[in-house]
């Protein structure tokens, strides 16, 4: 049979928002020595190819806290992000909808997640409670 | 036996007497409240005072549930939580230790049916994570779920999968498609109407629109058939009083003026 698809099939350099996201999640359990981890898991997606939840987890715990979804369709960007209400009304109290066009909006956006104080107390409280 | 109380309190700030009232004459356990903007110090002093058995209040990362317990916090501990939904793994001496999910839905205002449907979808899986995590399936799930027991996120396998008899559920899981899905028990369609004792349901909306159901179950309690043996139908109830006086109109709606726009669901568990 002949191949009839082209030769220049392969990946892109895009980083995929999943990859990122994960990437994060590691970089949360290097920080911590892993008493808190980031996890990204696979979800139904709404209207979207793909689907995530990225969750705030303590094993020490047994504890997670689910922060934000994101949904992308197969070109990767834009992707939608949809965070936590108490994070939405603090870092984005004028969007209705998240949207990041490219990896470093992405990026933008999980840096302005993880760096609010719904997200900081979370953190805080549970690293204290692990602690005791 | 514990007793449960669920009440979507629609952010009236003064409704501290009707839940004294209710812990005092219904001998309510585990308090469940959803759209609570009283001061969590409030509800405390008024329902200590004079109160046998101290309640406490139970700290979690959802901002939407406020949980008071007539039990130390120490038996009592989150296991999955979002900003709309708590989920404690409630570990009582000498008794069955269940996990208990509490949430308070996406409303039909700003949702559109299949993204409160999909959110479903999200919900079961948390439920399903926490229930891997305690490594047991006795799961009760409770709440403002704005959505009624016949709705396709209530319903769908890939949703929280509830159906409406007891024989279908301690079948415990079917499969679609080669993938299996758990079952919940919903006691909430055997109230639904006006062929039991009680209200129709927990929610009243009437508008000039051609479809419209007058009576909603927005407020339900789902069962795992796993529980199934420590919970009767008769013990579950909507209530349009706290026991002194009624939270209900004239005409047997949810006085919202004076209290909330949904009535409190109670139940029990034999553990």
């Amino acid at each position: 049979m002949t191949d009839l698809w082209p030769t220049d099939i392969q990946a892109t350099d895009l980083i995929a928002p999943y990859t990122i996201a994960k990437e994060q999640g590691k970089l949360l359990g290097n920080r911590t020595k892993n008493l808190l981890v980031g996890r990204v898991r696979r979800i139904q997606p709404r209207n979207y190819d793909f689907g995530y939840i990225f969750t705030i987890e303590s094993p020490p715990l047994s504890y997670q806290y689910r922060l934000f979804h994101f949904y992308y369709g197969v070109g990767l960007y834009p992707v939608t992000i949809e965070p936590d209400e108490a994070v939405k009304n603090e870092v984005f109290p004028d969007s209705d909808v998240i949207t990041a066009c490219s990896e470093d909006e992405f990026m933008e956006v999980l840096k302005k997640i993880f760096a609010s104080e719904k997200t900081k107390h979370l953190i805080t409280a549970l690293l204290t409670q692990v602690q005791e | 036996m514990r007793i449960f109380l669920f009440w979507n309190l629609n952010k009236k700030d003064d409704l501290t007497a009707n839940i004294v009232s209710l812990a005092n004459v219904y001998q309510i356990d585990v308090f469940m409240f959803a759209e609570c903007v009283i001061p969590i110090h409030k509800i405390l002093g008024a329902l200590n005072i004079d109160s046998v058995s101290e309640y406490y209040y139970v700290p979690t990362n959802c901002e939407k549930i406020i949980i008071f317990t007539k039990f130390s916090d120490e038996f009592i501990a989150p296991v999955v939580e979002s900003d709309r939904l708590t989920i404690q793994h409630l570990q009582l001496p000498g008794s069955l230790s269940i996990l208990l999910a509490v949430t308070h839905l996406v409303d039909k205002q700003n949702w559109d049916e299949d993204s409160q449907n999909a959110e479903c979808t999200v919900l079961a899986d948390s439920i399903e994570e926490a229930e891997n995590t305690v490594e047991h399936d006795r799961t009760i799930l409770v709440g403002d779920l704005n959505m009624n027991p016949f709705q396709a996120g209530v319903v769908n396998a890939r949703g929280l999968h509830a159906v409406m008899t007891r024989k279908i559920a301690l079948e415990r899981s079917r499969i679609v498609q080669e993938k299996s899905y758990k079952f919940f028990y919903n006691p909430m369609w055997s109230l639904f109407g006006d062929g039991t004792e009680g209200p129709p349901g927990t929610y009243y909306l009437r508008k000039s629109i051609h479809k419209v159901y007058f009576w909603n179950m927005l407020d339900q309690v789902l069962i795992r058939p796993e529980l199934l043996p420590v919970f009767n139908n008769e013990d579950l109830s909507i209530l349009d009083n706290d026991g002194v006086t009624s939270l209900a109109t004239e005409e047997g709606y949810p006085n919202k003026n004076n209290y909330s726009d949904h009535f409190p669901i109670k139940f029990q568990l034999n553990i």
